[in-house]
């Protein structure tokens, strides 16, 4: 069974009179033990989606389609049962979560917190037995469960974070841009830790990034997203390449993001910026999404939508006419 | 020297007073331990580090917006960490600043030509003279048209836009030096790539020159002229931009370089230490894996070592680390 499969999912979020498609159409799957990223620009529906999945999208959002984490429906389900299922089978860590730790507790506390909520009968000696293992497996001495947070470092924060995440076992993590926040050195320590504990304790992730190198070196797979659909999706060695494997991304937008960003083992040459802003959601649109930003568009691309198709293989998809010979 | 420099830092410290714990003598925060550079007219200098390393802190004291605890700052002929009243006015003039957050640095109520104009206000330039010089301001920042963007409110930009009329205040007064702090971090990847060449743009038409201040090595490598690393408010080393990235001579450069590249696995240990407690001899020595393989030679935890060029590096070229030479 796959742990996560999200099929034609859409988010209408509502302001005032207004209505703004903002996840139109995603379907993604993640098995267990395996990486997927969610690659894209703010505003890309990177974060609504990664909200959807565990019931907590602001109220004036509504999602359709499904959600189907460990083959339960998540969508449409009651708080009480989507309480249920937070922590013990999904957890999230968001964007600057280490600020989220309760400054007036200390940090074993609030790692216990979770635990006494959804296990109310653990031993209190077992629960705190647990803390300690789970303070050892983030890479934070136990020794030092009785600091508060302004002890600690945001790097350490976040390991904390971390740590109270795992703490009733569940299947998939969901981290929102983990990383963001930390500095380089911090940033690849968290990085190798998700990875580890992905790999070692066959935990699904879910890793929400507009950073490709951290997806690249923490995902199997990406999926690239634009303006709330997805433009590409296949194995990340594939995509963005790793090692000696050459990238071939396909879609422009991906093409565009990777070389927006310096590459320290490529030329050193200021990026090509991307010119323009990703188009506005609350007016409907007929063709490709990228099509006012696109260096390659074909007049097909102003009339029709494009669809995932096939690159190369069954996994690698891009939705560009440009891809799989309908246009040339 | 041959070349004018804008401003010559030398042996520079900003020293703050720090917490007092129980039964020990008050603590000093060493934020900015002996630093010094020069930069030349129409030079980018880039200086990298993680945070707490005491860069933004080198900027605001070249801005005096935090009074030097020592250390000279040559500028035009006066010193500007001791200089005050009407000379430090006027040498203000010369060097302008741009942050990281283009959100919250623009007053939400002021229009964009009533940002821009401010500091023409401030610094007397007649009322005649100020509407063409706004307008070219924006001209040069590229917000066009300008007769229209002007009267803009921050809200109605987007972030890179932001980002430009920060920029557009800077350069108005035409200075001689723009201190950037992490301009483009907050931004997203596709904007980044056109605040960079629109930085660039500015120094090859009005000569000005930047102290590019980022945690982001593959940045400053491709907009720097030379990088300087800092850790824990010291230059660990400097040289030119493709220098110091083809032929790191400093284990933390090499190590921020590994992490950048993301190729690599391998992390540093541990956190950086507190600037209240800089580890004697080497600052780095506690964390540095070359101390390690060398089977912890002691002269690492005596001496503090100094930036020196050595024969195997180009002129310009300087680290301090005892064992440059076997650092290759």
């Amino acid at each position: 069974m796959t742990l996560l499969e999200i099929k034609d999912l859409c988010v209408d979020y509502t302001v005032g009179a207004d209505s703004l498609r903002a996840v139109d159409q995603v379907s993604i799957s993640v098995a267990a033990g395996e990486a997927v990223g969610i690659a894209g620009e703010s505003g890309c529906g990177k974060t609504t989606l990664g909200l959807a999945v565990p019931g907590l999208l602001p109220a004036n959002a509504t999602p359709t389609g499904s959600v189907q984490l460990l083959g339960e429906e998540m969508i449409g389900r009651s708080e009480d049962d989507l309480n249920e299922l937070r922590w013990t089978k999904v957890s999230f860590i968001f964007q600057g979560a280490m600020n989220a730790l309760n400054p007036v507790h200390r940090i074993d506390r609030q790692i216990l917190e979770p635990i006494r909520t959804h296990e109310p009968n653990t031993a209190s000696a077992a629960a705190k037995e647990r803390v300690s293992q789970l303070l050892e497996l983030v890479g934070v001495s136990p020794s030092r469960a009785r600091s508060f947070p302004h002890e600690f470092s945001g790097g350490m924060r976040q390991r904390v974070m971390i740590a109270m995440a795992l703490a009733c076992r569940p299947s998939l993590l969901i981290a929102d841009e983990p990383t963001t926040a930390l500095d380089v050195i911090s940033q690849s320590q968290i990085l190798s830790l998700l990875g580890d504990l992905q790999r070692e304790q066959q935990l699904g992730l879910l890793l929400i990034s507009h950073d490709l190198a951290a997806i690249r070196r923490t995902c199997d797979r990406v999926v690239v997203m634009y303006a709330g659909v997805v433009v590409e999706t296949g194995p990340t060695a594939v995509i963005l390449g790793r090692g000696t494997e050459k990238r071939t991304a396909a879609h422009p937008y991906t093409q565009a993001l990777i070389k927006a960003h310096p590459d320290l083992a490529g030329e050193r040459v200021l990026a090509q910026a991307l010119p323009g802003h990703p188009p506005d959601l609350s007016i409907p649109i007929k063709g490709c999404r990228f099509y006012d930003r696109c260096s390659v568009r074909k007049s097909i691309c102003h009339e029709v939508a494009p669809t995932l198709r096939p690159v190369a293989g069954t996994a690698h998809l891009a939705a560009c006419h440009l891809v799989g010979g309908d246009v040339t | 020297m041959t070349v004018e420099s804008v401003v010559e830092v030398s042996d520079l410290k900003v020293y703050f007073p720090g917490r007092r714990s129980s039964g020990q003598a008050k603590s000093l925060v060493r934020a900015v331990d002996g630093v010094s550079f020069a930069i030349a007219k129409g030079e980018i200098l880039a200086l990298v580090g993680e945070s707490g390393c005491g860069k933004s802190t080198i900027a605001a004291a070249i801005m005096r917006l935090v009074a030097p605890t020592a250390g000279r700052i040559a500028s035009g002929g006066v010193d500007l960490a001791t200089v005050n009243g009407s000379a430090l006015r006027r040498a203000r003039r010369r060097f302008q600043m741009i942050f990281q957050d283009p959100f919250g640095s623009l007053d939400p109520r002021q229009t964009v030509y009533e940002t821009v104009v401010e500091p023409l206000v401030i610094h007397g330039v007649p009322a005649e003279e100020r509407r063409t010089r706004v307008l070219q301001a924006l001209e040069f920042a590229q917000l066009l048209p300008p007769e229209r963007l002007a009267q803009r409110y921050p809200h109605e930009l987007s972030g890179g836009q932001r980002q430009r009329v920060a920029i557009a205040a800077a350069v108005v007064l035409r200075p001689d030096l723009v201190v950037a702090d992490e301009p483009v971090s907050m931004l997203d990847v596709s904007a980044r790539a056109g605040i960079l060449s629109l930085m660039v743009d500015l120094r090859d038409r009005l000569g000005i020159s930047y102290l590019f201040i980022t945690h982001d090595l593959s940045v400053a490598w491709v907009l720097a002229d030379r990088i300087a690393v800092v850790y824990l408010g010291r230059i660990v080393e400097i040289g030119s931009a493709a220098d110091l990235v083809a032929a790191p001579r400093h284990p933390y450069t090499q190590a921020l370089l590994e992490v950048t590249r993301g190729d690599g696995h391998r992390t540093l240990p541990g956190e950086t230490p507190s600037a209240a407690a800089i580890p004697p001899g080497c600052r780095f020595h506690p964390r540095c894996p070359k101390y390690r393989l060398l089977n912890e030679p002691s002269q690492c935890r005596e001496v503090d070592p100094v930036l020196t060029e050595t024969a195997t590096t180009l002129v310009g070229h300087q680290a301090a680390c005892h064992f440059v030479e076997e650092n290759p």
